[in-house]
This record gives C-alpha cells, structure tokens and sequence, in this order.
C-alpha cells in the first residue's frame, strides 16, 4: 500500500511537470492569484486563467465575471429591506457561498458612500451590517429617537 | 456650539466663524463657557487674560449672581480683542467677547447644587443666561455664538435655552459620530424636562414651552484625496443626514500649520491664515451660517 508522504511526493512530481509546461505569463498569473490550478476528475490538472476583470485576461483565456449568478441589485435589495444589524447579518451569512469577496465589494459600491467597499471578506461584511442598518438601529438607541421629526 | 465630544474643533470654528461674520459686517459678540478658556487666549495673550479680564471681567461673575436681586450687568463683561479692532475697521462689522473663567468648572457644578437644594431655582438658573442676552445692551448684536466646554453640564444647558440655533462640530469618525446620538439625547430630555417643569413654575410668571433646538452639523477635521473625504470618514460624512440630522455642505479640513498657530497671534485664520483653500472654506461655512440664521425668526 501507498504511504501518503509517497502520494504527496508524486503528486507534487506532477504538479512541478505541469508548472514547467506554463508560459511565464501563466506563472506570473499564478503567483499574483490572477489565476488558479483547479482540480478536475481524470488524470489531469489544468491551469485556468485569470478571473477578476478588473486586472484584465489574456485573450482566449476562460474568464467569468467576478459577480457571476449573483444579482447585485436584488441583493443590495434584499439588504436595505433589513430592519437589523442582526438580519443584514444572517442575511449574508446565509449567502455566504455566492457572496464572494469581489461580489461583496461590488454589493458594498452599490450600497452607497455609508458603506466602506474595502478589507477581506469578514472586514466587508462588517462593512455593510455597519453602513446599512447597523447605523440606524445604534442611532436610534443611543439618541432614543431624538433625531427623528 | 456645541459638542459634549471634546477636540472636535468647537473653539476653533466659533473664533473662525465670529471673526468670519464681522468681516461681512456683522456685529458680534462670542461668550467663552469652557474653562479651559482657548477661546478667550485666541483673542487676548495669556497675560491679558490673567491680568485684566480674570479679576472682574468673565462670565463667571454674571453666573454668580443667580438667586441676587442685584448684581452686575452683563454688558458689563463685554472685551474688545485689540488686535482686531484695526483688521475689522474697513469692514464695519465687530467683534466682542466675554471672556472664560478658569473657575466656570466649579460654576457648573454650584448651579447645580442649587438646584439640588432649591428646585423653585429651575428656571432661574436654566434662563439666567437667555435673561442676560434680553437686556437692551445687547440688541444692537447681530449674532452671539456661545463656545461651549465639552460637556452638557448647566452652563451648557443655559447656553442651548439662550439659542436659536445649536452648531455642532463633529468629527467623521465613529466616536464623534455616536456621541450626535448621545448629545441629540440628552439635548430632547432636557427640553422635554424644561417644558413638563412649566406646569409647575410659580402662577404670575407666563413661560412659553422651550421648543427643541434647531441642530445642524459641521463635519471638521475632515480629510481629502482627490478633493473628495477619504472612504473611512465619507462613510461617516454621509450617514448622518441619513439619520435626519442636518449638515453643513461645506467640510472643514485639518491642517495643524493652518489652525495650530492662529490663536498664539489673536487672529483667526479667516482673517489673516496663510491657507487660501482653508481660508475659502471658512468663508463658504460663514454664508452657510448666514443663510441658516436668516431663516430664524427674530
């Protein structure tokens, strides 16, 4: 029977094959996270190109969008229907999966200047509980509705 | 002016926004609340201050004579900042000052152990400032401004029943931010604490319920990238018209080589400041002023 270590040694055998068979470009890719070795059933693994927009793809590379299958609007929607910190917060967190970092940024910029569009994806979330009804609801309890006419 | 919240730029803006106004030709009068006194040593030298207003010129000895039937005037506290009186001629606008005491602390809290023994005291104490703005030395102003210290003690109180409007300078940042809440609060429960005492104040004497305080924000100590807030107070900035707090449109910047220096040579940046942007900023801030304070009935 195989030891792992000895599987681990093969596969990183194949892994450094296939490295060596990528253009530098393809490794620049790699190494600025523009791009990704995705696993695949078979006996092959296969380098995919760039995917965030912003930073621009080779031509004829497979890219998708960075908010592919997500509605922004229907999601910034869905946030400012929130009452709550607490319901923005189970609200994203029960959409964690699709909502992606460069979704998020997107989502926080459609939200509005009250939202800081910056940080990893813990600082985002926080971010938008914060700049949508987090404010509102910490105003309204610190002011004891002393700003509403 | 008014902000519990502490190195907000509250002194800065009332010298700024008084020596502002003068020079469209106003006439102006400031009262310094804040022991702490800054307001009075950006306009008088240290040594001025100590030795000719603190024995008998400040505020402080208007405050004494709550609950006596006879004491000073308040006119008679009024300075004249001499090193703007050359600069405001050709204007035909002025700007005079009642100095702080460095004792108003003790003030505060003597106002409010009278209260504490004699609650009938409530309007008298609470009025006594609005009481001395009524005397007829005092209709030939334009525009008093009332720099607060950072705290809504009784002074503080005194000075938002003498106002028609409440000035707020606030930093874009979170802190400064909540306490708008803390001091929206404490501002209504005051007011609503006032008008439910008005039932109760003796019969002969016809007081009108206080309504509450027109506020309005002045974001300071703002700073730009490109012309526009960077994104950490941006977010701030626009929040609180959101709330239903009204803003001023234009945002005081920070620069301590503009700010830092103006008070040690008793003029305020708008008059003399080497900063043309900061200058020009402070002028639009004036005719916003103007503007709002036009818009109150007299």
């Amino acid at each position: 029977m195989t030891q792992p270590v000895e599987i681990a040694s093969l596969v990183l055998k194949q892994v450094g094959t296939l490295l060596a068979k990528l253009t530098p470009d393809q490794l620049d890719g790699l190494l600025q996270s523009r791009g990704q070795l995705v696993y695949h059933e078979g006996d092959v693994i296969v380098p995919v190109r760039a995917t965030r927009s912003s930073q621009g793809g080779t031509a004829g590379s497979r890219t998708k969008p960075p908010n592919a299958g997500v509605d922004i609007d229907a999601v910034v929607a869905a946030i400012r229907a929130c009452a709550t910190g607490a319901e923005v917060q189970a609200y994203l967190d029960s959409h964690n999966r699709e909502l992606t970092v460069p979704t998020l940024r997107a989502v926080a910029k459609a939200l509005g200047p009250t939202v800081v569009s910056s940080g990893n994806k813990p600082d985002l979330k926080r971010n938008i509980i914060a700049g949508t009804a987090g404010f509102r609801e910490r105003s309204d309890a610190m002011s004891a509705g002393a700003w509403r006419t | 002016m008014i902000n519990d919240k502490g190195g907000v730029g509250k002194t800065t803006l009332t010298a700024n926004l008084g020596a502002g106004l003068a020079a469209r030709g106003k006439r102006v009068l400031l009262i310094d609340l804040d022991p702490q006194a800054s307001l009075t040593v950006s306009f008088f030298t240290q040594n001025e201050w100590l030795r000719d207003l603190l024995p008998g010129k400040t505020i402080k000895g208007w405050y004494d004579g709550v609950g006596k039937t006879a004491g000073k005037s308040m006119a008679e506290l009024i300075t004249m900042p001499p090193r703007l009186t050359q600069i405001l001629a050709p204007t035909g606008g002025s700007l005079e000052l009642i100095a702080a005491h460095r004792d108003l602390g003790e003030v505060d809290i003597e106002l409010a152990a009278t209260l504490m023994l004699d609650p009938s005291k409530f309007f008298a104490v609470h009025e006594r400032l609005r009481v001395g703005l009524s005397e007829p030395d005092f209709t030939n102003y334009d525009v008093v401004l009332i720099d607060c210290a950072p705290n809504f003690g009784m002074l503080a109180r005194t000075a938002v029943a003498a106002s028609d409007l409440l000035v707020v300078p606030t930093r874009p940042d979170y802190l400064s931010t909540a306490g708008l809440d803390s001091l929206g609060r404490k501002v209504t429960g005051w007011t609503d604490e006032y008008n439910r005492r008005l039932g109760g104040a003796p019969k002969g004497v016809r007081r009108r319920p206080l309504e509450r305080r027109p506020m309005v924000v002045v974001f300071t100590m703002v700073q730009l990238y490109n012309g526009e807030p960077v994104e950490g107070q941006r977010s701030y900035i626009s929040r609180v018209p959101q709330l239903g707090v009204p803003t001023f449109d234009t945002l005081i910047r920070d620069n301590k080589s503009v700010y830092g220096p103006a008070p040690e040579h008793g003029v305020p940046v708008i008059l003399g400041g080497t900063g043309r942007s900061h200058v020009r900023e402070l002028r639009e801030l004036v005719s916003e002023l103007l503007i709002r304070l036009e818009k109150i009935p007299a």
